[in-house]
């Protein structure tokens, strides 16, 4: 087992290189001269030499590529991405002051999709070629098909606008959430409930299912003790591996209904040209679905013996 | 199982299969659109601050924009921009990743371990923000043209294609016909073109369908954040991104894009699930 860990261990480090490497370029192609820049930013001033050479010289940007970089990795690995080029504070201090607020949109969503894509792929795998099969499974296509952010517009058009039921913007109320969380779970749960629909049918196509039914064991136990149970296993993995999908929607939601979190940090920065921000959002945002692939992968080898030995 | 072949099951089976025709049929409207948009629609760039934020008539049936523009006409020249991009995208992904995918897979070794990382590192870190950081940096440096969002979106894209490409030549390479072919004494290219790309034809053509809506999504993404197609050239996304801030007065501008957006990705998707099933039930799907 100790033997396995530290296998996927080390192979995540090639890994971690080059989500590092593509980060940090992303700076090194700022096109001029990245001090002047920020002398611009920080203090609104036409940058004189003196201050060119001091900030050059304070982060470093007269050094070679290479150099930077290595610089750039070791403080990154202490969590330690250097200082936001319009703001003048650690960028750590940025994120993790918008983290609080992401995090609350992330497990709300979270939860209900998890929930609710459960629900529907059984209902739809039970009742297979069903009328509420073809539901769920439309809803599975359009859910993937229908923009988040133009769920969102046409929520807030009309729950906002035409009933002024709920607030559009602002945060951290429940009333708040319920936008949302509600167009960002549209899309997720689609996603989801398909998955937990094939999962549930690969199950209830195999042998032990036939059996279970032949000695005249009731559907519902067939479904839920013995089918359920099974087709689990890949559906956790797979709720665990769906950050990416996560990731976009946080973005994009945050954007349309104006939560300051990390998702609108990032198209912020962009605008702000606050490169140390992207870079640090870019690489952690990799790091983030690493952790978690191989936390997954650990679990799954000590549930799965088979694993270890692949 | 030749790409013929492929093409044959296709074109027998595919008014066969329900989803298959509905997503064919919404595909071929959206390009018909695209195709004929100067036969229907009138000039997408003449403003008319008379006209401003007009609602749906029938001289104009999807209302105004905030600047006077005719929003059908937008809408439907944006056909044209979003499947042009897309399709784009797609291509130049798709010769990028299935070359990678089929060189690290057929020739093994040290090159697969290079390629095979690289594919690792950008599966793990999620595309849109690369895409954005990306298309960040390239309106710096290079301002913002429309290549720059292709090239950045093609950047991440490519992996999908590397990774199916390589999983398939390794399953194929140890075949007999192979193995045949390289007794006799084919040349690595020939074998790579002739015999084994033709096989993993079937997957791809799936992926590719899957991926042209994904990437109209992307594309729109972009836009919607005001990171893509630079106004004032029609493009969905971008129409949203003007149109939420006329939420209240004027939800049309926002309304027909997404619902254009949503029917086109709808499609794409139709017909990729559909042509997988297809596959899969005649056994062409590796």
């Amino acid at each position: 087992m100790l033997r396995y860990i530290v296998r996927r261990l080390l192979q995540v480090i090639p890994t971690l290189l080059g989500i590092s490497f593509i980060s940090f370029s992303l700076l090194y192609v700022f096109p001029g001269d990245p001090a002047e820049f920020i002398v611009e930013a920080r203090y609104g001033v036409e940058p004189t030499q003196e201050m060119v050479e001091k900030i050059r010289m304070e982060m470093g940007l007269d050094k070679p590529f290479a150099v930077q970089y290595f610089d750039w990795l070791s403080k990154a690995i202490r969590g330690d991405f250097g200082v936001s080029w319009t703001e003048g504070k650690p960028v750590m201090d940025v994120i993790l002051r918008r983290l609080p607020i992401s995090a609350e949109l992330f497990f709300a969503t979270f939860a209900i999709s998890i929930v609710f894509a459960l629900i529907l792929g059984i209902i739809s795998a039970v009742y297979k070629d069903k009328a509420i099969d073809h539901i769920c499974r439309i809803y599975s296509l359009l859910g993937i098909s229908i923009p988040s952010f133009w769920l969102g517009l046409i929520l807030i058009w009309v729950f906002s606008v035409q009933l002024h039921l709920l607030p559009a913007f602002g945060c951290c109320e429940l009333k708040h959430l319920i936008l949302p969380v509600l167009t960002w779970s549209f899309s997720f749960m689609a996603i989801k409930t398909r998955f937990v629909r094939a999962s549930l049918l690969e199950e209830l196509s195999r042998d032990y299912v036939i059996t279970a039914r032949a000695k005249g064991l009731p559907e519902k136990l067939v479904v839920f003790r013995h089918a359920l149970r099974n087709a689990l296993i890949p559906i956790i993995t797979y709720f665990s591996l769906s950050l990416h999908h996560l990731i976009v929607g946080s973005i994009m939601v945050e954007v349309v209904f104006s939560w300051l979190g990390l998702g609108s940090l990032l198209v912020e920065s962009v605008f702000k040209r606050d490169f140390p921000v992207v870079q640090a959002l870019v690489f952690l945002s990799g790091v983030l679905l690493i952790t978690v692939n191989l936390i997954v992968d650990i679990l799954y080898a000590i549930i799965d013996p088979r694993v270890r030995y692949e | 199982m030749s790409s013929e072949f492929v093409f044959r099951v296709i074109k027998l089976e595919l008014p066969r299969n329900s989803l298959c025709v509905v997503g064919l049929v919404i595909v071929l409207f959206i390009a018909t659109l695209g195709l004929i948009a100067p036969l229907i629609a009138k000039d997408p760039y003449e403003t008319n601050m008379a006209e401003r934020l007009k609602p749906p008539s029938l001289e104009h049936p999807f209302g105004t924009d905030q600047l006077g523009r005719d929003l059908f006409s937008r809408v439907v020249y944006g056909a044209r921009t979003s499947l042009i991009v897309a399709i784009t995208i797609s291509a130049l992904s798709m010769v990028i990743g299935c070359l990678t995918g089929a060189i690290s897979g057929y020739f093994g070794g040290i090159i697969d371990d290079i390629i095979g990382r690289i594919i690792d590192v950008f599966l793990s870190i999620p595309e849109i923000v690369v895409n954005i950081a990306l298309v960040g940096v390239f309106c710096v440096v290079y301002g913002t043209s429309t290549w720059n969002i292709i090239l950045a979106v093609v950047f991440t894209n490519w992996v999908s294609y590397a990774r199916i490409t390589r999983g398939i030549v390794l399953s194929l390479k140890e075949r007999e016909f192979v193995l045949c072919a390289k007794a006799i004494g084919a040349k690595n290219s020939w074998i790579l073109f002739k015999h084994i790309i033709p096989n993993a034809i079937g997957p791809i053509v799936v992926l590719a369908t899957l991926n042209v809506g994904n990437v109209i999504m992307t594309v729109a993404s972009l836009g919607f954040l005001g990171l893509g197609i630079q106004p004032p050239t029609p493009e969905w996304g971008q129409i949203l991104n003007s149109g939420k801030n006329y939420i209240a007065t004027a939800p049309w501008i926002t309304f027909f894009p997404g619902l254009f957006i949503a029917l086109s990705v709808f499609g794409f998707n139709l017909l990729g699930e559909g042509l997988r099933d297809m596959l899969k039930r005649k056994r062409v799907y590796v």
